[in-house]
């Protein structure tokens, strides 16, 4: 446990700030499946594209931060693929890798406050 | 940490992240600051400088490293921690190379993150504490050393305040002991090449046949004795100042020889067929009249040209009214202070008799007075029986008469080089001094001098005496 942890209003912060983060993680996921969609099949681009990479990149640096290594993980594999020019098929499996990375993410944290109020 | 809040501004366009960096940073006690762009960044940093910046390279106004570049610009002082997603080692190698203080990736460790903000804040106090020393340091060589408040000391570190702010060639003339080593290093302290070299040569001390490889040096074997090479002091000062002491006494092939390095720039040490190029600041010092050197065929004209384009004269301690007693005190603080005693002040007398004194020695000599006097003085003052003869003589006289160069022997007996000087020389600077203090009236100056009219204008002839413009007709 991080040595803040011990202290319960830096607790409930970092877990307020953690949902925070989830929540604009998945409208992220959601911003960048629907870039995606209108990108058809050729490679996002232009300010359209350079929004997929910001999100993509937010969520790769923050993702790991707040204790989500997968959301990072693929949040990577994503941005990399966009700057590598992968069309918007190949953009979109991996985008859907991520949102369920952030939902898997979001379920562990829900069950981590389930099982403290509950006691188990 | 020291308990001291210290400020840190995170920069970063996402606020999921500011808000973890900043929730972590305040849970160790720190007061956090957040900009979401540069511009906002740049803008937090001028209205109230943080500790440490923790800086995202990828933002939507301007690059981080753009940023990063001002900041350590505007703020050498300031550590800035680069946090960023970016993978690639170059923007590591190219941040640390623009002064970032460390490079953190994200995803972040915590731990990690506290412990290089923590070392940022001390390396930067550290380097902020060195800095204010470095410009205290400054501070104590420059202007602030030359104490007085005399119009006279006044007008001279104005001159040589404008001075220090160019590269330009400074003649200081003025008496033996009137401070014009003090006050070359204080030019080299306050220009901008402080940072370089300052090397004083005194052109009349070293043995005649040195002075030639003092100054340029000389290759090895190139005369008996020369078995290795050798930097001369021009070199030895190269990005900084020399410091040419006593210009008056350099020898006339010598002349020539500085004249070439000044026109040219270079160096051609003894033994040589090449010139060396050299980047430096010369501050040339005299306490003779240059231009009676060069009327009497002993001082190359053109050199005096190359070195005068900047005169600044020191005024002798006899013209500096008020500043004899301030200087006196200041003397008095230093020494007392330095052989344990706690003697403060003057006797009305003995303040009379250094007031009416007439200073050949000028401040040097005044420095001696005192420190003398403060070894032999057991009282809380210092009495007229601690001061020299010839100072406490001054008491009696008529506060006119031309002091006695004997004062400007060492205390404990050991005559200086300056004590004995050729009688001609002694004799024309009193009658300089008796022809300035009277204003050129040479009526009142052979009187005072006890000497006929006929032999003043004689001896004004004998030693090329000119009238200044502005005294009176």
């Amino acid at each position: 446990m991080r040595a803040y942890e011990k202290d319960p209003e830096l607790r409930a912060e970092f877990a307020r700030l953690q949902r925070g983060f989830l929540e604009s993680a998945i409208s992220g996921v959601d911003e960048v499946l629907q870039i995606i969609d209108e990108a058809g099949e050729a490679a996002p681009a232009g300010e359209a594209g350079r929004r997929l990479r910001t999100i993509a990149h937010g969520l790769r640096g923050a993702g790991g931060s707040y204790g989500f290594d997968a959301v990072t993980g693929t949040a990577g594999e994503l941005e990399e693929a966009f700057l590598a020019g992968k069309p918007a098929p190949a953009l979109r499996d991996v985008a859907i890798g991520l949102g369920a990375a952030v939902r898997a993410a979001r379920s562990s944290v829900e069950a981590a406050v389930e099982a403290r109020v509950t006691g188990d | 940490m020291d308990g001291v809040m210290h400020r840190i501004l995170i920069v970063d366009d996402d606020p999921d992240l500011r808000q973890l960096v900043e929730l972590h940073l305040r849970s160790e006690g720190f007061d956090v600051a957040t900009a979401a762009t540069a511009a906002a960044a740049i803008a937090a940093t001028s209205e109230k400088p943080p500790a440490t910046v923790i800086l995202d390279l990828m933002l939507p106004d301007r690059s981080g490293k753009e940023v990063l570049a001002e900041l350590h610009e505007r703020y050498p002082s300031l550590p800035i921690l680069i946090l960023t997603a970016l993978r690639d080692v170059s923007d590591a190698v190219e941040c640390m190379r623009l002064g970032a203080s460390d490079y953190l990736q994200k995803p972040f460790d915590r731990t990690r993150l506290v412990t290089s903000v923590k070392n940022a804040v001390t390396q930067g106090a550290l380097r902020q504490r060195v800095e204010n020393l470095a410009t205290e340091l400054r501070r104590r060589e420059g202007f602030a050393t030359i104490i007085g408040t005399s119009t006279s000391i006044r007008s001279a570190v104005h001159l040589l305040g404008r001075a220090a702010t160019s590269d330009v060639t400074v003649l200081l003339e003025g008496e033996s002991g009137t401070g014009k080593e003090v006050a070359a290093r204080a030019i080299h302290a306050e220009s901008v090449r402080h940072d370089g070299p300052f090397i004083a040569v005194n052109c009349g001390a070293i043995p005649e046949g040195l002075i030639e490889s003092e100054l340029f040096g000389h290759e090895r074997g190139s005369f008996t004795g020369a078995t290795s090479a050798r930097r001369g002091s021009f070199e030895q000062s190269d990005g900084g100042t020399i410091f040419l002491d006593e210009i008056g006494e350099l020898r006339s092939d010598l002349q020539v020889r500085l004249l070439r390095v000044l026109q040219e720039r270079a160096v051609q040490p003894v033994g040589s067929t090449a010139s060396r190029p050299i980047d430096v600041r010369v501050i040339a010092a005299t306490n003779r009249d240059l231009r009676d050197e060069v009327a009497a065929g002993r001082f190359r004209e053109d050199l005096f040209y190359r070195l005068a384009v900047f005169p600044v004269r020191l005024p002798a301690l006899c013209e500096r009214g008020s500043d004899i007693l301030l200087l006196a005190n200041y003397f008095v603080e230093r020494y007392a202070k330095r052989n344990r005693k706690s003697i403060q002040s003057f006797s009305p007398e003995a303040q009379r008799a250094l007031e009416r004194y007439r200073w050949p020695g000028n401040v040097r000599e005044l420095e001696n007075v005192i420190e003398r006097a403060i070894i032999l003085e057991d009282d809380s003052r210092i009495s007229l029986a601690s001061l020299p003869p010839e100072v406490s003589a001054a008491l009696a006289g008529n506060g006119i008469g031309i002091g006695s160069s004997s004062s400007a022997a060492a205390q404990d007996g050991t005559p200086q080089r300056e004590a004995i000087v050729p009688l001609e020389e002694e004799e024309r600077r009193i009658i300089r001094r008796a022809l300035e203090l009277s204003n050129w009236n040479i009526q009142e100056a052979s009187r005072r001098l006890r000497i006929g009219r006929a032999t003043i204008y004689r001896k004004i002839e004998r030693y090329g005496l000119n009238r200044p413009a502005h005294a009176l007709a």
